[in-house]
């Protein structure tokens, strides 16, 4: 049981309680008369008192005042409430933006409160739920229900916090529940959500059966309530029903100025690794010149500083409404006849570009800061000041090859920019094989052979590893339970490629029409298994990739040999394609941080175990949680909703760029907010509907005044009055 | 009704009756609606047949009687004996009781002291006129003694045989002598009042007969014993009338007996009515045993009581 009112109820104890203290000392203090006798006073009140029930009935105070005093309760059981007017809707959608931009710490004209926008929104939507009609205490048998309401947080996605209540303390318990997050905005998932729990709408139809002559929908009108600022990029294309309501409550100040991090890149030079070029892109979307400094801090420490000007931001020239109000089933919002869309506005933008010499891999944080001298704070939003990016370390590949001699490959590898490069004869490789060791080396390209048939060997018929098999399928021994991915039919006669996967990073940016194979061998992949084609001729596979547990291999089955391909540019770029692809991720030369709200993907090293993922610091939902990789080593975790830097930390072996902290492998992944139309704050004072322009709705939420406690503390006046009138009237 | 505020007790004749009311007194004189005996010869006509001037009656002469009352001129005419009878000439006993019990001191005017000059007037008009007066105050104390609460109140206090205009002064002093105080035992006061008394004669009572034990025994003693009784019920005008507002607690000035009370418009109502009924009970058992009533307030002027009120009743002629 909850008071919910009891500072009040102590406050009239606080002054009733006294009061009737006071009445009753004054009834005691009697004035002492000395008279001849008593004998007939006694008499008199004693028939006083023997006529009290006729008394009473005579026309006098004390009955007049125990009927208001009646009439005063029976009006409380009634429940009177004010009607203020405010919602014509009985259920209410509240959508609260929870994008990056409501974190911006500004506030509206003329308030000084500080809070970040998402707490004046949460601030005002609490308001409306307190102004929401309640259902009576005797709702079960009045069939008075009261209004209905959800609540929808929204960012780049959206998910229903409520559903349609009444229940206040649920509403407000959802609404204080939802938490910043750092994602761009979007609002048609919102919609989407609201009016796919909106109750479907009925047409009534009157007893003989026939609808009713306006045929309007009699389902309950559903107000849907928008607290933001008004930064959706996508409100155009949202649409509600015609027949709701939609009102726009803007949060925060429209002269909001902020500049910002749009975007960032680290990128090593391809000749020379140990150059490492970050590029920062920014944008200002004040209406003045802004100066800025950008700091570059590499793991925590300051490595460098530039001054950057910015150019102000423009208005574009003003543009046309995109809806008619006069479209008949549009009708125009209340209030707000004349809302006209804001013009749209031209961020001024500027870059820096830091270069540094560093081999190893690196976190880098670009942060920015007021210019020296300069007091004030940069801007109200802070979340997309500071950027991070992880640089992949400056490390080249240690290549073996098992060959009986091929002079394509060795001169094509020779080109290749790697570490290392290793040939083993067959022979050795056999040898090797056998004593159970493998070559030291990040990928092994099998030209022609095949390892020997052991107990090493997994099901793809390859020992844990990365390979690259050119001109043979390895094909382990299949058992019934587990058959082979991969089955070799041997050879046949010429063919082409016809089709490959152009989006697979060992086969991007090549083409292979020109390729002519007079030897080709027919591979079956079977379906359902860990091996994909990637290429194809008009026999079959012409190049598979085969993920099976530790071991990945790129096979290229036909003899290259015997092929044109050798001879075709796209040779040499498949074979540093498929070397990069298999040596690992972190080797690529450039790195972008992981987009807001992006699922993220990460392929860990054979072994790794106890995944867990730690969020940045400072979130609500900073617990660190475990992972389960898949079987070739990804983890997939996310979307993302925080800028920050992400930790996974498990137990094994590290790739290129983890390092080991506490016993554990660690790997950083930066995110980054990265969002231009996210990045300008200012409040926009309407918000553009595919159907409407709705401008903002100022002034407070009032809801139905409830009049029954006035009525009963009435009715606690009015017995005081009683019981005094009564001490004054009568007796001992 | 309630107690006195201030009083100056009198102390002698001149405190109690005025010259002018003396000479208002002076033709007066007492009757009763019955006849009786005196002791003395006194001014008073006597159903005794006596030795008066005043012819009364013939009657036969029977043998025995007094030869000098035979009326001889009617002899003289009718030839036959007839005795001439004249009419006695008697005094008339006149006992005055009092009531000082602490009720009595209330009012204003104070309701003692205007039984003091009641009882004073009456007493005059019957020493003067040569009537035996006898004053009994029931309870009261002594007035010498300064301290009401050591004095004991007695239960009667009397004064008898007072005859002739020369004890005027004593009857006064008598009065004087007493103050109100302490409770009455009504039916005791009166008790020892019809054991002591001689004779036959008019008995006059002031009180206000708020007893809470009752009058109804006490009267009945005193009505007995050939007494021609007249009670004087003294009643305050704030007894009838109370000037009381508010939350008081009332207290008894007899007993200490208190009611607490919020005095109302209905309560007052209720009061009087009761008060009315009082009275009324009152004057008929009075009826019923004999008696005759008078109700006076105590701002009542002496002598309209004596000369008209009493007159009425016959008490004085």
């Amino acid at each position: 049981m909850t008071f919910l009112s009891w500072p009040f109820a102590a406050a009239v104890a606080a002054v009733a309680i006294p009061a009737l203290v006071i009445l009753y000392l004054l009834k005691l203090r009697r004035r002492d008369v000395e008279i001849s006798t008593t004998l007939l006073w006694k008499k008199a009140v004693q028939d006083l008192q023997a006529n009290a029930p006729l008394q009473k009935l005579r026309r006098n105070i004390m009955l007049f005042l125990q009927l208001l005093v009646l009439a005063a309760l029976l009006l409380a059981l009634a429940e009177p409430v004010m009607k203020s007017g405010t919602f014509t809707g009985e259920r209410h959608v509240i959508l609260l933006d929870r994008s990056a931009s409501m974190a911006t710490t500004d506030s509206p004209a003329g308030s000084t409160d500080p809070s970040a926008r998402l707490d004046q929104a949460k601030k005002e939507a609490l308001a409306l739920v307190d102004s929401l009609r309640e259902p009576g205490l005797f709702a079960r048998t009045t069939n008075a229900a009261g209004d209905e309401a959800m609540v929808i947080a929204f960012d780049d996605a959206a998910d229903v916090r409520q559903s349609f209540t009444s229940d206040k303390q649920k509403l407000r318990a959802a609404i204080e529940g939802i938490v910043q997050s750092d994602a761009p905005t979007s609002m048609s998932e919102a919609m989407r959500l609201a009016q796919a729990h909106s109750p479907r709408r009925a047409r009534s139809e009157t007893d003989t059966g026939a609808p009713e002559a306006d045929a309007a929908p009699s389902g309950p009108q559903i107000s849907i309530h928008l607290f933001s600022d008004g930064r959706i990029p996508d409100a155009d294309r949202t649409k509600p029903a015609p027949e709701d309501s939609f009102e726009f409550h803007s949060i925060g100040s429209g002269a909001s100025g902020n500049i910002g991090i749009v975007s960032i890149r680290a990128q090593r030079a391809y000749d020379d690794p140990k150059k490492l070029n970050i590029f920062v892109g920014l944008q200002n979307s004040d209406t003045s010149e802004r100066k800025v400094d950008v700091e570059l801090t590499i793991e925590g420490s300051v490595a460098a500083i530039k001054s950057v000007d910015l150019p102000a931001a423009t208005l574009l020239g003003s543009v046309s409404t995109p809806a008619s109000p006069g479209g008949g089933t549009a009708p125009e919002t209340p209030g707000a006849p004349d809302a006209k869309p804001q013009p749209p506005l031209n961020p001024g933008v500027g870059g820096v570009v830091f270069g540094i010499e560093r081999e190893e891999a690196l976190l880098a944080e670009v942060r920015l800061r007021p210019p020296p001298g300069s007091r004030a704070e940069l801007d109200a939003f802070a979340t997309d000041d500071r950027a991070f990016i992880e640089a992949p370390p400056a490390r080249r590949l240690r290549v073996g090859i098992v060959t009986s001699g091929s002079l394509f490959l060795s001169s094509a590898l020779a080109g290749l920019p790697l570490a290392e490069l290793r040939t083993f004869t067959p022979a050795e490789y056999a040898a090797m094989a056998n004593r159970g060791e493998s070559p030291p080396v990040d990928v092994l390209i099998l030209d022609g052979v095949l390892p020997p048939a052991s107990g090493t060997t997994n099901t793809s018929g390859l020992p844990p590893g990365r390979f690259l098999v050119l001109g043979a399928v390895p094909v382990p021994a299949a058992s019934k339970e587990n058959p082979a991915p991969l089955t070799d039919k041997g050879k046949s006669g010429n063919a082409t490629i016809v089709n490959w996967l152009r989006t697979h990073p060992a086969l991007r940016n090549i083409t292979l029409d020109s390729v002519y194979i007079a030897e080709s061998r027919d591979v079956e992949v079977r379906a359902g298994s860990t091996a994909v084609s990637l290429a194809r001729t008009e026999r079959g596979p012409a190049i598979v990739e085969l993920s099976s547990g530790p071991t990945r291999a790129i096979i290229v089955p036909f003899d290259i040999g015997a092929s044109s391909w050798p001879l075709d540019v796209s040779f040499v770029v498949f074979l540093a394609s498929a070397l990069d692809y298999l040596g690992g991720d972190a080797i690529a030369g450039a790195s972008d941080s992981t987009q807001m709200g992006a699922t993220v993907s990460q392929r860990l090293p054979a072994g790794a175990s106890d995944v867990r993922l730690l969020p940045p610091p400072g979130g609500a939902d900073g617990a660190e949680t475990a992972l389960s990789p898949l079987p070739d080593g990804t983890v997939v975790f996310g979307p993302v909703r925080r800028a920050g830097v992400y930790r996974l930390t498990w137990k094994g072996g590290m790739a290129p760029g983890d390092f080991e902290e506490g016993g554990r492998s660690v790997r950083r992944i930066p995110v980054n907010l990265l969002d231009p139309q996210e990045s300008v704050v200012a409040a926009t004072p309407t918000v553009e509907l595919a159907s409407r322009v709705v401008a903002s709705k100022d002034g407070t939420f009032k809801g139905d005044q409830r009049l029954w406690p006035y009525v009963l503390l009435a009715c606690a006046g009015l017995l005081m009055l009683e019981w005094f009138i009564y001490n004054r009237k009568v007796h001992i | 009704m309630l107690r006195t505020s201030t009083i100056s007790r009198p102390t002698k004749l001149e405190d109690l009756l005025t010259s002018k009311e003396i000479a208002r007194l002076d033709p007066l004189d007492l009757a009763s609606r019955r006849v009786f005996f005196g002791k003395l010869k006194g001014e008073r006509r006597s159903k005794k047949r006596g030795h008066s001037v005043e012819f009364a009656d013939h009657r036969p002469y029977v043998s025995g009687d007094d030869l000098r009352h035979i009326d001889w001129n009617i002899f003289g005419r009718l030839d036959k004996l007839f005795l001439k009878l004249f009419l006695e000439e008697e005094d008339l006993s006149l006992h005055v009781v009092l009531d000082a019990s602490a009720s009595s001191d209330c009012g204003e005017p104070n309701k003692y002291h205007f039984m003091q000059r009641c009882a004073m007037a009456l007493g005059y008009v019957g020493l003067v006129n040569l009537n035996r007066v006898a004053a009994t105050i029931m309870s009261g104390i002594d007035a010498a003694s300064d301290d009401a609460r050591k004095s004991q109140p007695s239960v009667v206090r009397a004064l008898r045989d007072l005859r002739g205009r020369r004890r005027v002064h004593d009857l006064a002093r008598f009065l004087c002598a007493m103050r109100p105080g302490g409770t009455l035992d009504f039916r005791a006061a009166a008790e020892r009042i019809a054991l002591s008394r001689r004779g036959k004669g008019v008995m006059v009572l002031f009180s206000d007969f708020f007893f809470k034990d009752g009058y109804e025994d006490g009267l009945r003693l005193l009505v007995g014993h050939g007494y021609d009784v007249v009670l004087v019920q003294v009643l305050s005008p704030q007894e009838l009338d109370p000037p009381v507002r508010g939350d008081l607690r009332l207290k008894d000035i007899e007993d200490a007996e208190t009611a607490e009370v919020t005095i109302s418009a209905p309560l007052l109502k209720r009061y009087q009515s009761n008060l009315n009924a009082y009275c009324q009970r009152l004057r008929e058992f009075a009826l019923r045993r004999d008696m005759s009533l008078v109700t006076v307030r105590s701002d009542t002027p002496v002598d309209t009581l004596i000369a008209e009120r009493l007159r009425r009743l016959g008490v004085l002629k």
